[in-house]
Parts: C-alpha cells; structure tokens; sequence
C-alpha cells in the first residue's frame, strides 16, 4: 500500500489495470529506463561541456586570483578579488599584472624592454635618467640589501614592475625584472569586500 | 537490484541537469552585466572625450559661443582645430600644471581631460612657441588623432587648422611630428617657450620629427606644439607642430 502511494500515478494505473505481468507493465519498464539512460547521458554531456566553459572562461581568457597582502596598498588590498586578462599581447606602463615566479606576484608595470632603470638610497625612481613623478605613491622607493642590483637594463621581453606600496613588498627590487612569458594578465577588474 | 541503482542516478541526474542551468543561467546574467557596465563606461569616457558637450560654444562666424563658455570658467582661452582630426576642442589654461589632466572645461572630473596649455605659456599665444597638451585616447578622442601624423600620406595631405581667441582667429600650419621623450628639455621647458632663436628650433624639430617640412621660420614668428603620449614606449610624446599665423 505505501509502495503502491509512492509510485508514479501512471505506473499504479497499469499495474490495477493490467497487472504486473502484463505487457504494458514491461514496455513501460523498459521506456522508463531508456528515459533514465538518456538524462544520465545528457547531465554528464552537459557537466563536460560546464567545466570546458569554465576552463575556457578563468582557464584560458580570463583569471582569478585573490590578493595575498597588502603590498600592493592603497589600490589593492589583502583578500581583494582580481580578475585579470590573459590574451594580452603586449602591456602598458602602469597596467597592473598577475605574474608567476616562484610563487604569484601582483605588481605595476614600471619600465619596459630598453628601459633602464635605477634607484638610489634616497627613495628616488629614475626611468632612463629621468626622475618619475608618482603622485599616487606615498612611500619612498628604496632598493633592497639582498635583491636586485641596480641600475637595471631591460631586455627586449622584460618587464619591471614595482608595488605601490614601497616598503618592504615584494616586486622588481626583489625578484629582479620579469619576463613576459611569467606575466599571466592585466588586472581588468577589482572586487574588494575587507577594508572598504 | 540495477533497476534502482539505475532509478536513483537517472534522479540525481535530473537535479544536475537544474543545477548546471542555474549555474549558466548566474554565469550568463554576471558576464552579461559585466559586459554591459564595460560598454557602457567606456561609451561614457569616449562620449565626454569626444567633447560633444563643447561643441554648440564652438565658434563659428564670431567668439561669440568661446566667449560664452568663457563666462563659465575664466581659465577658457581659445578654441583649437585641426581639420581632418577630431581634435576640435575648447583650449584651457590652468594655475598648476595637470590641473586639467582629470577635468573637463566645466570644472568636473572626467577621466579624460581637457586640452591645456603649459600654466608658464603667454595666456594670448604671444610666446615663440606655445605648448598644449592632450591625452592620448582609443578613437582619436583628445589628441588622439596626432597618431595620423605619422603617417607620411595623411602629413602630406593635411596641413591646416584653426585656433580662435576672443579677438582673432589664427590659421595653423603643420609642419611637423616629433617623437620625443616627455623629459626632453629642448620641448618641454619654459626657456624653450620663450625661446629667441627660432630658426634653430626648427632645426632641432627636424632632427626629432617623424614627419617635416621646411618652414624657414623667422624670429618673430609663432609655432605651437601639440603634445600627447606615445604608448609605444616609456615616457615616450608625440608633438605635432604648427605655424601660427
């Protein structure tokens, strides 16, 4: 009786009208299953085609990438969101990017190929002998004892990059210029939910 | 035994099935509406860039639109064209340099400037040589278009603008485009502007141009320069240069 309750309402309508031997119950049995067969076939068909559109979408076009620390304040901050853009073909001078090192990096391009570029101990950036006014950054630009010597000359698929926050974060003074085959995007897009 | 086993997946396949359309579904809606606020800001940058907000104070048979939009913001000094350009843009003259890098000729910010003149110029472009800047933008907004210049048939082919001050409308002549880097002294600085040997400058011009015609100016003569960035390189400026006369 409860059995019979949960049964579709056209099942229990052949089983009383024709009953379980029936010819009727064994066609709809084997409908049944064929129908079963194919939503199996069509959800695994679409699960493979969601996950290559995912792959294609943050895989291949674009990326995503959370902020690890604030090195990159005031623009970006620790736990930001950023989704960055990987079919560039070539950057711009203050274009933010994701890079890959030994581990990922955020940072500001700087200086391109055959640019040099050189600091002093006083904080000043200079790009081809020429001073850069950067109104935007609030902390002097020193190098770093163990890191990059300067001045650098940049070769023809490099990059320098610096984080906006000059003290201390970890960029072009650390790990030395980058070339364009680390560089995985252009940050396009921010999504920030701490320290609004 | 394989019937329910069979029963059960073809059910939770169902639920997949639902799920993978919610999921498209939000996958569609964000990147839809990512997309359309792209569109529509960068529609919103290139529409207050291609100054249509300016152009009914364009001047026509007299000053009297400039000296309208002079009314608005005193810093108003002229009105600079360029024939076959976009460039057709009200000029401005700020107390500090960049002070109209980010705002437009009615004193709002906007991401794409206005056209200003150096603050150290001759506000009547009684200097040898005046110096207006312009950002560079996508779809020859701003400055944009100095990019043509580059090209040798289109320099060959376009050579005349207007600029237009309360008092007097000056016919330009182009006569060069320089590539340049923005911390090259002999462009960018107040004693070239005041400069008292032209014809040397000229000569200067040439050395640096892209593109160049002779000019054989005098003493006395009046040249400004046009300067945007060049992407291409670090610091790098494009200026093209035209006769006032």
């Amino acid at each position: 009786m409860k059995k019979k309750k949960n049964l579709p309402k056209k099942l229990s309508h052949i089983i009383d009208t024709y009953g379980k031997d029936s010819p009727e119950y064994v066609i709809y049995k084997k409908r049944k299953r064929l129908r079963d067969i194919s939503d199996i076939k069509e959800f695994l068909e679409r699960l493979v085609g969601l996950v290559i559109l995912l792959f294609v979408l943050f895989g291949l076009i674009f990326g995503l990438n959370i902020v690890s620390n604030d090195d990159m304040k005031p623009r970006l901050s620790s736990g930001d969101i950023m989704l960055y853009y990987r079919l560039n073909d070539r950057y711009q001078n203050d274009d933010v990017i994701v890079l890959k090192k030994d581990q990922t990096y955020v940072g500001r391009i700087i200086a391109q190929g055959g640019d040099t570029v050189d600091l002093n101990t006083l904080g000043n950036l200079k790009v081809n002998g020429n001073t850069i006014v950067e109104p935007n950054i609030f902390t002097p630009t020193k190098p770093y004892q163990n890191g990059a010597k300067f001045p650098i000359k940049l070769k023809k698929d490099e990059v320098f990059v610096l984080c906006d926050n000059r003290e201390g974060s970890k960029d072009s003074r650390y790990y030395g210029a980058v070339e364009l085959s680390e560089v995985k995007g252009k940050v396009i897009g921010v999504l920030r939910r701490n320290s609004i | 035994m394989d019937a329910m086993y069979l029963d059960r997946s073809a059910h939770a396949a169902r639920i997949g099935n639902k799920l993978i359309n919610i999921i498209l579904s939000i996958l569609m809606i964000i990147l839809l509406l990512y997309g359309g606020f792209s569109l529509y800001s960068n529609y919103q940058i290139n529409h207050n860039a291609l100054g249509g907000n300016y152009l009914k104070y364009k001047p026509q048979n007299n000053a009297e639109g400039l000296a309208a939009l002079m009314m608005k913001n005193k810093d108003v000094r002229a009105w600079l064209t360029i024939d076959h350009t976009h460039i057709d843009y009200p000029v401005v003259q700020g107390h500090y340099d960049y002070e109209y890098l980010n705002k437009d000729v009615f004193g709002d910010y906007t991401l794409s400037g206005s056209i200003f003149m150096s603050t150290t110029n001759n506000p009547h472009f009684q200097d040898p040589y005046t110096l207006i800047y312009g950002h560079h933008m996508e779809a020859g907004a701003m400055f944009g278009d100095i990019d043509k210049f580059l090209d040798r048939s289109f320099f060959e082919k376009n050579t005349k603008g207007k600029l237009y001050t309360l008092d007097h409308v000056y016919k330009i002549t182009i006569f060069a485009c320089v590539s340049c880097d923005a911390y090259d002294s002999h462009f960018y600085s107040q004693e070239a502007q005041v400069t008292k040997n032209l014809p040397a400058f000229e000569h200067y011009i040439q050395s640096k141009s892209v593109n160049y015609r002779a000019m054989n100016l005098k003493n006395g003569d009046r040249i400004i320069g046009l300067s945007t960035c060049a992407d291409t390189k670090t610091n790098g400026r494009y200026i093209l240069f035209g006769k006032l006369d």
